[in-house]
Order: C-alpha cells, then structure tokens, then sequence
C-alpha cells in the first residue's frame, strides 16, 4: 500500500513538474512582462576601459512589452531625450530636446547596442515576441546561484529578425522567475549573459531589481537597477506615441 | 677514484705543481676566451619560440617580405600649422640619400593624388549608394540638401552601426571635412577674402580631407618612417632612432612644437640603452657591496679580488663553452653571464671560508689547501651538480630558449664550479706564498674567525627541536597560505623604465589616435582573401583600426558594384549644370540647409555622448559647440569631456564654426555678393572635384601608389597584408588575451608581436612549471644518489621547499605581485636555494651527530656569507631602471635569504631530533 502511494505521488508529481518549452516559457513570460509597468530606473555601463558612465531614466511598459518609452532624466546632457518602441522594437523614435526633432530609426536599429550599453534595443523591448518568433525547448534541468531551475532554449523561427542563433533561460522553479539568460550569436559563441539579481515581490510579481548584462567579448558590463516600480498603472490613450515622446 | 681522493689529489698538484697547473689553465682560459669571442648575440624574441611555430614562420615571412611589419613613428604635438611646417621640413631631411642605408620611405600624408583620381572606387559600395548624391551636384543648395540627406539616411536607411572603433574614426574624419569646408565658407564671406582659394580648399575638405595623419583634435601629428631593417636588428634600431631623433628635435625646436619618436624601434632602442645603463650601474653597486662584504667577513683585502678573478674565469670558461653548445645567445641566454656572476661568486666563497679558517689557527699553506678542498669541495660538487641539473631540466622545455637557457646556464654552472676548485686553490696558494716571502712568517696568534654565535643560535634550536619545528611548521604553513594568494601584475609597461618618451608617446597616441603601433598581422593570398579578411578584423572588438590592401584594391565583384554605382553619379554629375546666380530662394535655402546640418550634427553628438563615443561628441563639438549646462550640473565624465573640449577649442565651448557661418547669415545686412561668388568658384573646383573623384575606371595593382603597395603588397608581389591596429595598448595581458583570442577567430594564420609575445608568455608559463617540478624530482633523485639515504635527501631538500613558500609568502605580505620578469626566479630559486642544505649535510655528515656548534659556525658561516653575496648581486638588481630586472631581483634577495633562514632553523630541528634519536 505504502508502495503504491508512493509511486502515485511520484507519477503526480512528474506530471506537474513535466512541462514543455512553450508552457514553460509562457509561464516565465508572465513575471517577466506584465501588462503594464512604470519605473526608475538606473543604468551603470561599465566600459572594457574601465571607465563607467551612469543613466537615470523613467520606464514605461504597455501591452506586456510591446511599446516602451524611456526618458532620460540624468545625466545634463541626455536629460530629456526619450525612446519609443513600438511593436516589440521592431519600430524605434528617438526625440532630441536640444533639436526638438524626433528621429525614426532603421529597422536594423532594434539589433544595434541600446544608448552603447551591452542592451540590444532587441534585448530592451522585444520579449514578447519569443512567443511568436522562437521555438521554446525544455533542456535538462540546472541549478543556477544555488536554486533549481528549469532551463528552456529558445531558437529564432527562419524569418525571425533578431542578433541570436539561440537563448538558454534559467528559470527559477520556485517562482518562474528567470536567473539568467545566455546570449549565443550566429557562430554559437556564448556572447553574454544578463543575470537578474534582487528579486522582490512587487505587487505580486517577483521582479529583479538589479540586471546585470556580462559581455563575454567586450569584456564589459552593464548594471540596469530599479529605484522604484509599480505595476499598477493604466496609460491614457496616445500616451505611447510620437507626439508624446515630445513632451 | 673518488670524490674524496680526487680532492686530496688535486690539493696536491695545486701546492706541488703549481706552475705546470697554473701554465695549464691559463692556456685552457686563453682558448675559451677566443670561444667565447665569436658568440653572437641577437635580440629577436621570435627566436626563444620553437622554429617551427606556425605563428613564428608568418611573423618571420612577413618581416622578410613586407616593408610596412616593422615602423619608427615621429610623433609631434603643437598646433595645426605648426605641426604641419614641422612634417613639411623634417619628412624630405629622413628621406634624403644619406639615410638610405636605414630608411626605405617616409610617409607624412594619406597620396592625395591617387584619393583624388580614384576616391568613389576607395568607398565601400554600400556608402556610395547613402553618400553618392553628395556628388551628383555641385550647386550649393543642392550640394549642403544632398548631405543633410546623407545625414538622415543614417538613421532611416543604414544597416551599419557606429559602434566599432573603425567607423567611429570614419565618422570623425567625416566630421572633420565638413568642419574645415565651413570654416573656409566663413572665411570666404570676410571682406577682401581670396573667395577662389578658400572655395577650392573648402571643395578638398569635402573630397579628399586632410592629407595629414592628425588627431580629431588636430594637436598631434604622425609622421610614418618605414626602416631597411627589422626591429630585431638592435644595433641598426639604436643608430636609425638616434639619428632621426636628434633631427626630429632639431626641427620640432625649429617650428615650436614638441616632438619625439615611438614604434617598436624606438621601444627596442630605449630598452636596450635602459639595460646597458643598468648593468653598468648593477654590476658597480654589486660588486662594491661584494668587496665591503668579504673585507667584514675575511678581513682580508686579496680574498675578494681572487674570487673575483676566478670567476672571470669561470665566466670565460661557460662562455667558450657555450659558443660550442649554442653558437649565439639569445635574449634568455644573454642574462647567463649576470646570473653565473651571483652564484659562482659562492663555490669561492667556501673554499676562502674554509682556506682562511685555518690559515687563521696558523695551519701551514698545504693543510689549509688540504682542509679547504676535502671539507669544502665535496659540498661544493653535490651542490654545485645539483644546481647545474636543475638548469639542465629546462632542457625538456618546448620553447628553444629556455632549452638554450637551461643548457647555457647549466653547463655555465658546471664551469664556474671547474673553475673555483682549479683556479683558486692554485691561486690562494700564490697569494700566500707571496704573503709570507714579503715577511709575514711570523707566527700570529691563533684567531677563531668561525661565526660562534651562528653556531650557537643552530645549537640552541637543536636541543628544543620539537618547540623548533612546531614553531616552523605554523611559520611556513601561514607564508606558504599568504603566498598562495600572491597576485598577478599582467602589465607588461609596469616592467619598463619609469619617464621613457617613447613608452610616454606610445600611450599619448593610443589616446589620440585610438590606436596602438604594436599591429596583428593577416596575408592573405589573393585580394578576394583579403578583402574577407579585412571584413571579419573590421568586427574585432579589440580593434582601433584595420589597414589592408582591399582598401586600395576591392576585388572584382566589389569593383564592378561600385562602377555601376559611379557611373550613374558621373551620369547625373554631367547633366547637372552649374547657375551663375544665387536668387534669393536659393540664399535663404541655403541658410535653411545649413542649419538643417548643425541640428544633425547637433543629434548626432547628442547620440555619441549617450552612447559613449567621445571622439565624435567632441569633433561634433567644432562645428555645433556643447548644450550650455552649469558645470555644478554635470556629471564626473561630462565634467572630463567638458575640460577636454575647453583645452582644445578655448573657454567658449557652446558654439562651433557652423553656429558662427549661421549668425553670418542671420546678421541684419549680410553681403550676399559674396555668397553668390563662394558658391559659383565652389561649385566649380567642386564639379571638377566630383568628375576626378568619380572616376569609374577599374583599379589594378599597377595603378597604387608605391608607398601603398610597399606596404601592403609581398616583395614577389603574391600575398597582400592587413594589419590591424589594436584600440588599447596591448602590454595589459588581459587585454592581450581578448585580442589574440579575436584575432585567431580571424584566421589561425593570424601573427604580429602581440600574438607571438602571447603565445612566448604560455610556453614559458607552461615550460616553468614543468621545469620547476621536473627540476625537483631530479634533484631529490640527485640527493637519494649523493647521501644514499632517504632522510639525508629529505632533509637536504627541506630548506628548499620551505624556502620557496617562505619567499612567496613574504612577497605577498610585502604586497609585490607575480611580474613576467620574477616569475622566472622560481625556477632559478629551485637550483639556488638547493645548495645551502647540501653543504649543512655534508658538512653533517664529516662531523657527526652532536656537532651543530660546529657545523652551523663554520659551514653556516660560508652558507651565509655566499647567501649574503647572492643577495646583494641579485639585490643591485632593486637599482635598475628597468623595473622588470629589479622585480626579478627583488624577488631572488627574499628567496635566497628564505632559503638561507629556512636552512638555519629547519636543519637546526631536524639534525638536533636526528641527533637526539641516535643517543
């Protein structure tokens, strides 16, 4: 009898812990983007000469990560410019305050290094496409910084335009919260890693409050820490727009 | 015969056949001395590395076949017209014939001729389709729309990022040109203006650029001097860097500007001038200190000199030798001389230690000679072998100069050795006979010249051996812990002479120019190669600036892209038609384009500063200034940029040469006669510009300039160089190790000084340590042979082992790191610091248990006055200004005193319990 119990709870429990890469990956992409967010936010770059320059800039998410604005507010001189991200980056303006012009980017922008920190604009605001654009697989499981983890592979679709050949996520199995991704360009190099670190519970959502991104080829890093957030938020209609990127 | 009667024996030739032994090695000397003679030396550091190595062979190749792989660089700073007169002068005084012998050409300019006959074939196709327009008309509202177009093509169309080094200097050039074209519109719009000359030069701003290798601030030059010789012909490096040195001063003194040469040349020369001054210095410092040394020790003022002699002669000796073994030393080999000096100086040291122990108990001249050879000599052979084998692993080391410097130094020791048991015997015995004839007969009281209170201090620690040895233990285990934590120091230039101008440039220029001399050279067999080689370097993280033939020469399809692109410029070029007249539309459009191109720049600088590409946020500052912010409000690195930009534009930083064109135009009453004048003698040098820049004419190799073809073409004409100029200064190894990590992603086939300069500092970190452990093993084997007895080995070699923990232990608390030149003082350490624990045991071995009073007095006096003597000559080495040489011999002091302190207290112990054991 005590056998048998046994081997059901080990079947349940296999069943509940058997999940495969898409499952797994929606699960993670509910903590990792939410509907809507607003904070600020604070960007170290720590440069291969070693020297380091500091950005303070306020963070809006709508649509779980398909349209970001960033506006700088320190340093002086980057005070007030401001990014858009439309359609998960694949769309990307650029307001200048001293110019009071706004500036649409190439396409090819959203591969290209966000404000020259180790952040792709594709790592910024494109998250939400893995879903479409990726194929999601379950790999053997990990323990990363002492806590189990699920690892999940993502591999672009043909048509998909992205930096990646691959992505290996670990997945924290306690929360789906994600430990670390890994970054591997089109030779397969392990190119970087963005680790997420300080993770608190934010109205619910266990967030990161500290992402470092290691480039393994540069030799630099860039540091992205929250000084606050909420995911409480509802953004008034054209709030994500041109004209408001002026403001 | 054996050690013991072979001893005796030669006590007796030395006191009975003295002037046929003396008449035998003063011919034996004179013979090494010829041998020694014909040893050559060479600097090449390619030479220490197998000869078979792939990445060797290129290097060698290129150098052999390629003018461009070896370079002196004249580096001036000052202000633009200055440093321009400055090249001007000097450049035709190094290319004159009387230089010919060192100098293959001189390059001071970009060949202006050839830009300007074929500049849209040098531009990638990929630019000319965003860039092309800009040629297409001459008229100046069209011309200024076209590049405002250009402008915003870069944020709408552009595939390509500013983020290598490569296209970040390529837009600062860009920046550069417009920058000058404004500054000649302006000065064409000042009453009583030379409007043509200032229209053509603003017209070559635009095409050409400046032919001149300037810094983005325009504050230093760079004047390429292309030698007839390789940097590994030192004698040539050192005439060619005085000689064009002292005219570089001249001249530079002449225009007002500050001058001086870098380039692995130059480095080579100041290296080797620092190591010259050095040994002077050294060898005086060491040698003065040995003097003061033996006179304390000795009393006696003939001793040193003796020593001194015979080890010249044991010098000679290993150097007559080696010319059989080697032929010509290398640059490991050529330090065998120096290290010989500071450890033959000690087989002198015992036997004058012993000699003069008893001639001071009034022993007759051969019972001293007697005494000093048989307690002496056989400690001195087991030692003397034992440090000869520890070299002689090295032997089994990949690279073929440490296998030269393990055999050369090996075999040296073995001779200096030869030399102090043939010639100093021989030579005390003159000196005393000498003595006595000049009437010191008589009897002086017997003296103890023994160290009592050595011997006592050893005895003290042998009775309490157990309180001894726990209080060594915990010693060694915590020096052994510290020195387990002792850190690296990668940087090589930490190694050099502190104030070299030529170490000073080189980094003064990486700053400026982005860019360090010391390249990564790629061949490749065809221009189809290079230009895919070309590419990929372009993508290296490491690089600042990749040259290469391609540059010059595309390939096929690359040419026929670019033809059809050009053709169709040319086309539309010859329909445009130049107007006479500006109307007033024409005027107020070309106002509204001019500010139109100082809000992108004002973009584009707003973008680099957020992205951290300083040189075009400053370039960009020449023409559109900064945002004026309080400088309360700024952060430290915009507080850093701001100062920069003040030092070279001056206090009003808020403002460049395109808001001062602009406020020309806004101001009530502008002129606009000038205007139309600069815009039809403009349009026409333009027009005339465009049709020689446009020109679609297929390039070939016959068609390049010599000065390019000499340096990216082979000799025989078949392979075709790129070279790739590392961003940051390569002697940091970290890195060193990412550039040549990305340069072998490149190709295998990849070389240059960095690559090889890393792949020598592996070999000898991995031959290090497999000769350090081999070293140990052979000679604890050697110890097994010598004592036939197990614990006698184990102890001998105890003071070693502790030693080497000790002394990195004391290193680490002393805070010194692990440099590339100290690293090699564990080996040596190994076959040094052997010897003082075999002379305690020999000396054991002849007295008996019981006896430490004895031994450590009269032994531990010669073990610490030849300790005291390695570490002053090894010490000496603290005054060099070569900084590696002295972390080498700072190192080798606290080695050789750990090991010396180790043999006191551990033999101490261990013979006192050894002792205690056999009551």
């Amino acid at each position: 009898m005590t056998l048998r119990v046994a081997i059901l709870l080990f079947i349940i429990t296999t069943l509940l812990n058997a999940q495969d890469g898409p499952a797994l990956l929606e699960r993670m992409m509910t903590v990792l983007e939410p509907e809507n967010s607003q904070a600020q936010m604070t960007q170290i770059i720590n440069t291969t000469s070693g020297a380091k320059r500091e950005f303070h800039y306020e963070y809006y998410t709508a649509g779980k990560g398909e349209k970001v604005l960033i506006r700088y507010t320190s340093p002086a001189r980057s005070r007030g410019m401001a990014t858009l991200m439309l359609n998960n980056a694949r769309d990307i303006w650029t307001y200048f305050p001293r110019t009071k012009r706004v500036r649409k980017l190439a396409s090819s922008a959203k591969r290209q290094n966000f404000e020259g920190s180790d952040f792709t604009y594709e790592d910024m605001g494109s998250g939400n496409t893995w879903r479409e654009d990726f194929f999601a697989t379950r790999l053997d499981d990990k323990t990363i910084q002492d806590e189990p983890c699920y690892t999940l592979q993502l591999t672009p679709k043909p048509e998909t335009d992205t930096n990646y050949s691959k992505l290996v996520i670990f997945v924290r199995k306690t929360d789906y919260s994600p430990l670390e991704i890994h970054y591997y360009d089109s030779d397969d190099r392990h190119i970087k890693t963005l680790f997420f670190q300080d993770i608190r519970n934010v109205e619910g959502i266990p967030t990161a409050f500290k992402m470092v991104m290691k480039n393994r080829l540069e030799n630099s890093s860039t540091v992205m820490g929250i000084e606050s957030i909420t995911y409480d938020v509802t953004y008034p209609a054209g709030f994500f727009t041109e004209r408001e990127l002026r403001k | 015969m054996t050690r013991e009667s072979f001893l005796n024996k030669l006590a007796h030739w030395t006191v009975n056949r003295t002037g046929r032994l003396g008449l035998i090695l003063v011919l034996i000397t004179l013979l090494f001395a010829w041998m020694a003679g014909q040893l050559k030396l060479t600097t090449s550091f390619t030479n220490l590395m197998p000869a078979e190595d792939p990445r060797v062979k290129e290097y060698d190749r290129i150098i052999e076949n390629f003018q461009g792989a070896s370079q002196l660089l004249v580096v001036a700073e000052g202000d633009e017209a200055q440093l321009k007169a400055f090249a001007n002068d000097l450049t035709p005084m190094i290319a004159a014939d009387s230089l010919g012998h060192l100098v293959r050409n001189v390059t001071d300019k970009a060949p202006l001729d050839f830009l300007a006959n074929h500049g849209l074939m040098l531009t990638k196709s990929s630019e000319l389709e965003n860039l092309g327009d800009l040629f297409t008309d001459p008229n100046l509202p069209a011309m200024l729309s076209h590049l405002n177009d250009s402008f915003e093509k870069e944020y709408t169309r552009s595939e390509e990022k500013i983020s290598t080094r490569e296209k970040e200097n390529s837009a600062a050039r860009m920046l550069d040109g417009i920058d000058r074209w404004v500054q000649h519109f302006t000065l064409a719009l000042e009453p009583g203006a030379d409007v043509t000359r200032e229209a053509h030069a603003a017209s070559d701003a635009l095409t050409v650029g400046d032919p001149y290798y300037l810094s983005w601030d325009r504050r230093m030059l760079i004047i390429q001097v292309m030698p007839t010789f390789t940097m590994f012909d030192v004698e040539k490096c050192v005439e060619a860097t005085n000689t064009i040195e002292r005219m570089t001063h001249r001249v530079a003194e002449k225009h007002g500007v500050t001058a001086g040469l870098t380039g692995s040349i130059a480095l080579a020369r100041d290296e080797m001038v620092a190591m010259s001054n050095d040994s002077m210095v050294v060898t005086m410092i060491a040698l003065v200190g040995i003097l003061i040394l033996f006179v304390l020790t000795f009393r006696m003022l003939t001793s040193p000199v003796l020593a001194i002699l015979t080890l010249l002669v044991g010098i000679i000796w290993a150097m007559g030798i080696s010319w059989i073994l080697v032929g010509e030393l290398n640059l490991m080999t050529s330090m065998t001389a120096v290290i010989l000096a500071g450890l033959g100086i000690d087989f002198s040291i015992h036997i004058i230690a012993t000699f003069s122990e008893k001639r001071a108990e009034n022993i007759g001249i051969t019972d001293a000679i007697r005494f000093a050879l048989t307690r002496s000599g056989t400690g001195i052979i087991t030692g003397g072998v034992t440090t000869a084998v520890a070299f002689l692993t090295m032997t089994i080391s990949e690279l073929d100069g440490m296998r030269e410097f393990g055999l050369v130094l090996g075999v040296g020791i073995l001779m200096t050795m030869a030399a102090a048991l043939l010639v100093l015997p021989l030579l005390l015995v003159v000196a005393a006979r000498t003595y006595d004839r000049l009437g010191r007969k008589s009897t002086r009281p017997p003296r103890d010249v023994r160290y009592q209170f050595l011997g006592g201090l050893a005895s003290g620690m042998g009775m309490r051996y157990g309180f001894t040895l726990a209080a060594l233990v915990i010693v060694v285990l915590f020096l052994g812990y510290r020195g387990a934590q002792i850190t690296w120091d990668y940087n090589y230039l930490n190694m050099e002479p502190k104030g070299l101008e030529s170490v000073r440039l080189q980094d003064e220029m990486i700053d400026a120019f982005d860019m360090s001399p010391d390249v990564v050279l790629f061949t490749a067999s065809s221009l189809t190669e290079a230009d895919s080689l070309t590419r990929i370097a372009r993508e290296m993280k490491t690089a600042g600036m990749v040259q290469s033939i391609s540059d010059y020469l595309p390939h096929d399809t690359e040419q026929y892209k670019r033809r059809q692109l050009i053709e169709k410029i040319q086309s539309r070029l010859n329909q445009t038609q130049l107007t006479a007249r500006l109307t007033l539309s024409d005027q107020q459009r070309v106002r509204d384009e001019l500010e139109r191109l100082m809000y992108n720049i004002m973009e584009l600088q707003d973008l680099a500063f957020s992205g951290g590409q300083d040189k075009i946020f400053l370039k960009s500052a020449f023409l559109v200034g900064v945002a004026e912010i309080p400088d309360s409000l700024l952060t430290p690195e915009e507080k850093r940029l701001t100062d920069q930009l003040r030092r070279t534009m001056g206090p009003d930083i808020y403002a460049g040469s395109l808001n001062q064109l602009l406020d020309n135009f806004d101001r009530p009453g502008f002129d606009t006669r000038p205007l139309e004048s600069f815009h039809n003698a403009f349009g026409r040098a333009f027009a005339q510009a465009a049709q020689r820049l446009a020109n679609p004419e297929p390039l070939a190799l016959a068609d390049l300039p010599p000065e390019i073809r000499s340096q990216f073409v082979s000799d025989s004409g078949e392979h075709f160089l790129v070279t790739v100029f590392p961003r940051s200064n390569v002697w940091n190894f970290e890195y060193l190790d990412r550039l040549n990590a990305e340069a072998a992603g490149v190709s295998s086939r990849a070389t240059g000084l960095p690559i090889v300069f890393n792949a020598l500092m592996d070999l000898i970190g991995q031959d290090g340590r497999r000769a350090t452990g081999a070293a140990l093993v052979v000679i604890f084997l050697l110890l097994l042979f010598d004592f036939r007895n197990l614990r006698l080995a184990l102890m001998a070699i105890t003071p070693l082992v502790t030693g080497v923990a000790a002394m990195l232990g004391i290193m680490e608390l002393s805070g010194l790191q692990i440099t590339l030149l100290n690293v090699m003082a564990i080996p040596l350490i190994i076959g040094i610091g052997i010897d003082d624990g075999v002379h305690v045991i020999h000396r054991y071995l002849i007295e008996g248990p019981g006896k430490l009073k004895v031994i450590f007095a009269s032994t531990g006096r010669a073990v610490f006055v030849t300790s005291l003597t390695t570490m002053l000559g090894f010490g000496s080495l603290w005054f060099a200004t070569y900084r590696g040489l002295g972390s080498m011999g700072i190192a080798l002091f606290i080695g050789v005193g750990a090991c010396f302190l180790m043999t006191v207290v551990s033999l101490s112990a261990l013979l006192g319990w050894s002792g205690s054991k056999k009551k």
